[in-house]
């Protein structure tokens, strides 16, 4: 009977022995412990083992460690002086990795900030949501609803034992508090007493189990409270909220600076929400079950592990509580609190929530940028260590194993990338001030938060990413350089120059130029787009026009009184605002058609079609005169014509056009085809009707250059017209820049990458310039003497280089091509890709690598032979 | 020429005496029952290594056997400098030893 100690003993065993006899010495130490096993029995055999082996331990452990400390001690030493050797190479790396971490430091600072997200939950573990799936929805990228039905908070509390509680949220639209007789916009919930049992926001005055339990009580902010009572303690006092009517606050949340997934100003006792529903402003059929737009559902499990068991049972609890049909459309999901920021994409979300496909295209930015860097580092390590063939030849001779080589070269890599990591901080910390102000990051709220460079946690995330970044750039050279044989490598460079590793390095160079020309094409064509749309002829005029929501006040009051200043040149009335608004949509067809057509839809005053500059290609514009235009007038567009066959714009004069209920319109006027909203949109059919009821806006136009003072009248005008409400007023101009603004910002940032990219490829290339002048110095002398001119060595040492440069140009630009067209399909009204962009991005690149290669060249060239030669 | 170690001589004696058996185990299992003092397998091993390190031994390989987990064993025979380094001790010794009255016979005041 053969017996064997345990496995991990012997495990342990194998490890400690010395490699070299390993082999016997594990027999022995087996047929030992077979011998003792049958001489004494299993208890002491394997007792004989086990403390062979941990008395073993200590000695073997403390040798290793101290070996490996040795060894790292050395590693460090010789790192650094390979980085002070070799100054130039170094500061190309720790630039270009610094210059391109710091970006990727942003955005882990950003992306850290948004996933901390409801972080401050005590209940954090426990607290899930609700949400409800549904198949009705058209947009595939919305996956359900953040709500759910009312009647379910109390269905889920009656049904499952593991929930402790539950708590609903609705949101109140459009609040606006009326405070001496001024409306301000606020948003804010409604919501019960268990709010405070879940989440963990704290009252800095009032109980909070008290406080949200009566109708009509409110819990202010501290921002509002300091807004509406600055000085005094407002609990007690009412607030006015305008339609909905006056609360009690009977708290103020203490001001945390957190982030949660959702934000607001106040919170309203849910109990109210049957008083509003008595008052008829909010409609009774929302507490039914297939109203699932209006109640966050949030519950708080007795435990984490039962959500599970919850989920489980969801199918069942949709057959209890929908109908057949119902229960065909929609399902409910459960999603963990902190899933739900970057989480799933649903639709009716909360105020401040993020989804992931927002950002998710950031750290692929991030992936490229630091790529690129990394082959920088790779491309130049490997050259310059090509020079250290004789030192790894020696390392191997007396006795370097692969991976102790290896390790020494990962050592170096990382040196040089934490070298780089405090070089990105700083970076970071000039960046991001600079990167919080522009005004695209302002207006997409996505301002980085260096607070949170408080918080230690952050520093092991840099960490972790320094080491990973250390590994990409690392990994290959050493395992390159380690591969070498020590016969070889002895004999110098020449007898190594593997051509595996001169085409890995030209694959790198080739593509960091590449993205260089796609990124510079494409950033170009953004701009041409941008420039085309800003100088595209829409066939409306939109420039000195300011939109005025009309509100409680009358249309015809507003133009009779603004008509009277000087400065206003016409005023009309319209349902929407064209081209930065939305447009109304309404269903029509033609005699023929079984099917009516959904159509854009405007309704519009008989001033609208000159105070926008529109042209009718046939018919007449809208008139009082004609009693049946108000009802039955329609004016169609162009394209309309084409859409119902109605002919020329004269053979439609006088036909037909009906809505879905069969009401028959008579075509009066044919307008012209205009842009009616944005140019991403392409022109399609159109109606305008004269009706007054769905009016909403006002379009005045000025006087060019008399924006402050039209600005100041309407002001003034307006305190006179409707002293509650504040004015709603968007001049076109305004929207336009916003617009521009938008796409300039965008364009900023994408300059500011290719700007990186680009600057880290020349870096590359300036580095392998200098390392290949250092190897070819002497056969630059020599083939001076021999008689070549400047000219004709400056051009023999760029050749290789420039042969890169191309064979980038050849592959970037059908990419350039593929992905600018992919673009600019976004847009309806698009420009042209025009050729002349790819030779002269390519032109510019090549222009930049000339003058970085040119200053090594040259130098070179002009370089004293004898020295040359008789270095050595 | 250094000498021996204590453990050295007695490991090398060993070895000279077991001949063809003179593995590891047998060596170690030899010593425990010949002399007083408990001799753990790295007591053995590490002068083994030494004395084959400074060519004072040589090694076989045997056949592998099931009770060893399939290995194979490792014989230590003495090398022609091996034999002449345990003779230089045992001249040595006795050069030490000559003339010496026998220590077990008689008391130390003598």
């Amino acid at each position: 009977m053969i017996r064997k100690p345990d496995i991990v003993a012997r495990y342990i065993l194998k490890w400690v022995l010395p490699d070299f006899d390993s082999y016997y010495l594990q027999g022995d130490y087996e047929e030992e412990f077979n011998d003792i096993y049958e001489r004494k029995g299993a208890l002491s055999a394997h007792l004989w083992f086990w403390y062979l082996v941990l008395e073993s331990l200590p000695g073997f452990i403390s040798r290793s460690v101290n070996r490996s400390l040795n060894m790292i001690k050395n590693y460090l030493k010789i790192t650094i002086r390979t980085i002070f050797k070799n100054k130039g190479f170094s500061f190309i790396n720790i630039a270009g990795l610094s210059l391109s971490m710091s970006v990727c430091l942003m955005i882990i600072v950003f992306v850290k900030h948004e996933t901390s997200s409801d972080n401050f939950h005590e209940n954090k573990d426990r607290i899930f949501r609700i949400y409800t799936t549904d198949n009705d929805i058209q947009y595939s990228e919305i996956k359900g609803w953040a709500t759910t039905p009312e009647p379910l908070g109390s269905q889920l509390l009656a049904d499952y034992g593991g929930i402790e509680d539950v708590v609903q949220i609705r949101r109140l639209w459009s609040a606006n508090v009326l405070h001496e007789k001024t409306a301000f916009p606020v948003d804010g919930f409604l919501t019960g007493p268990s709010f405070f049992n879940l989440f963990s926001y704290n009252l800095s005055t009032g109980n909070p189990e008290t406080a949200l339990k009566e109708p009509n009580t409110i819990i202010l902010s501290q921002e509002m409270a300091d807004k509406f009572f600055l000085g005094i303690d407002p609990v007690g006092k009412t607030i006015t909220l305008e339609t909905f009517g006056e609360f009690r606050v009977t708290g103020v949340l203490e001001n945390m600076k957190v982030k949660s997934h959702f934000e607001f100003d106040f919170l309203i006792s849910l109990s109210t929400a049957s008083s509003l529903e008595a008052r008829q402003i909010f409609s009774p059929a929302i507490t039914s079950w297939s109203n699932v737009y209006n109640y966050y559902t949030y519950i708080l499990l007795v435990d984490q592990e039962y959500a599970e068991t919850l989920a489980a049972d969801l199918p069942g609890l949709e057959s209890r509580v929908f109908t057949n049909e119902q229960n065909e459309r929609l399902g409910f999901g459960i999603q963990h609190l902190l899933d739900i920021n970057l989480g799933i994409n649903l639709g009716s979300f909360m105020p401040g929530t993020k989804h992931s496909f927002e950002i998710i295209f950031i750290p692929f930015v991030a992936f490229l940028i630091i790529l690129l860097a990394c082959f920088n580092y790779i491309i130049l390590s490997i050259a310059r260590a090509l020079k250290r063939t004789r030192e790894i030849g020696l390392r191997k001779v007396v006795g370097s194993v692969r991976s102790q080589i290896v390790i020494l070269f990962l050592s170096e890599a990382f040196i040089i990338t934490i070298a780089s990591l405090v070089g990105a901080c700083l970076i970071m910390l000039i960046l991001v001030p600079v990167f919080n102000q522009m005004e695209l990051i302002v207006y997409a709220n996505s301002q980085i938060n260096l607070e949170l460079l408080r918080d230690p946690s952050i520093y092991a995330v840099f960490l972790i990413f320094a080491i990973a970044v250390s590994l990409i750039a690392g990994l290959y050279p050493a395992m390159y350089l380690s591969s070498f044989r020590p016969v070889n490598a002895l004999q110098g460079v020449s007898r190594v120059k593997g051509t595996s590793s001169f085409r890995t390095r030209k694959f790198m160079m080739v593509t960091q130029f590449m993205v260089s020309i796609v990124a510079i094409i494409v950033i170009t064509f953004i701009s041409k787009q941008y420039r085309y749309m800003l100088t595209y002829d829409k066939g409306i005029e939109i420039e000195n026009k300011v939109n005025i929501r009309l509100g409680d006040v009358k249309s015809e009051t507003l133009k009779s009184m603004v008509l009277t200043n000087s400065d206003v040149h016409g005023v009309s009335v319209c349902s929407n605002i064209p081209i930065h608004g939305a447009w109304g949509r309404t269903y029509l067809k033609n005699m023929d058609m079984a099917e009516p057509l959904l159509i854009a839809y405007f309704s519009a005053d008989p001033d609208f079609l000159e105070n926008f500059g529109l042209e009718l290609a046939a018919g007449r514009n809208f008139s009082d005169e004609y009693s049946t235009d108000k009802t039955h007038g329609i004016i169609l567009n162009e394209k309309a014509l084409e859409v119902f066959e109605l002919g020329t714009p004269d053979e439609a004069l006088d036909k037909h056009v009906y809505s879905n209920k069969n009401k028959q319109y008579n075509i009066i006027g044919i307008v012209k085809d205009f842009n009616y909203r944005n140019l991403e949109n392409p022109i399609e059919a159109m109606a305008i009707r004269y009706s007054p009821e769905t009016w909403e806006y006002a379009t005045i136009s000025y006087a060019p250059g008399k924006k402050a003072e039209i600005r100041n009248y309407l002001g003034e005008l307006w305190e006179e017209l409707d002293p509650v409400h504040r004015i709603d007023c968007s001049f076109y101009d305004d929207m336009e820049r916003e617009q521009s603004d938008f796409i300039q910002g965008v364009l900023a940032i994408a300059s500011w990458g290719t700007g990186l990219i680009i600057l880290i490829a020349l870096l590359g290339l300036l580095g392998m310039t200098m390392y290949s002048m250092e190897l070819r110095l002497k056969e630059v002398g020599i083939r001076k003497v021999m008689g070549a001119s400047v000219q004709r060595i400056v051009y023999m040492l760029s050749r290789d280089s420039l042969k890169l440069i191309m064979i980038a140009g050849i592959i970037g630009c059908p990419l350039a091509w593929f992905i600018s067209g992919a673009f600019l399909q976004i847009f309806a009204f698009r420009t042209e890709l025009s050729f002349w962009i790819f030779p002269l991005a390519f032109l510019f690149i090549t222009f930049l690598a000339l003058m970085t290669i040119g200053t090594q060249t040259l130098k070179a060239a002009s370089s004293d032979i004898v020295n040359t030669l008789r270095e050595e | 020429m250094e000498y021996l170690s204590r453990q050295e001589e007695m490991v090398l004696l060993t070895v000279h005496r077991l001949k063809e058996e003179s593995s590891l185990v047998e060596i170690r299992r030899f010593l425990n029952n010949r002399t007083d003092k408990r001799w753990s397998m790295s007591s053995v091993y590490i002068p083994l290594d030494r004395l084959r390190n400074s060519g004072l031994l040589t090694t076989t390989t045997g056949n592998p056997t099931p009770k060893r987990g399939g290995r194979a064993k490792k014989f230590y025979h003495l090398t022609e400098k091996g034999i002449k380094e345990l003779l230089r001790v045992k001249k040595v010794q006795q050069t030490m030893w000559d003339g010496l009255r026998d220590l077990s016979a008689g008391s130390l005041n003598d």
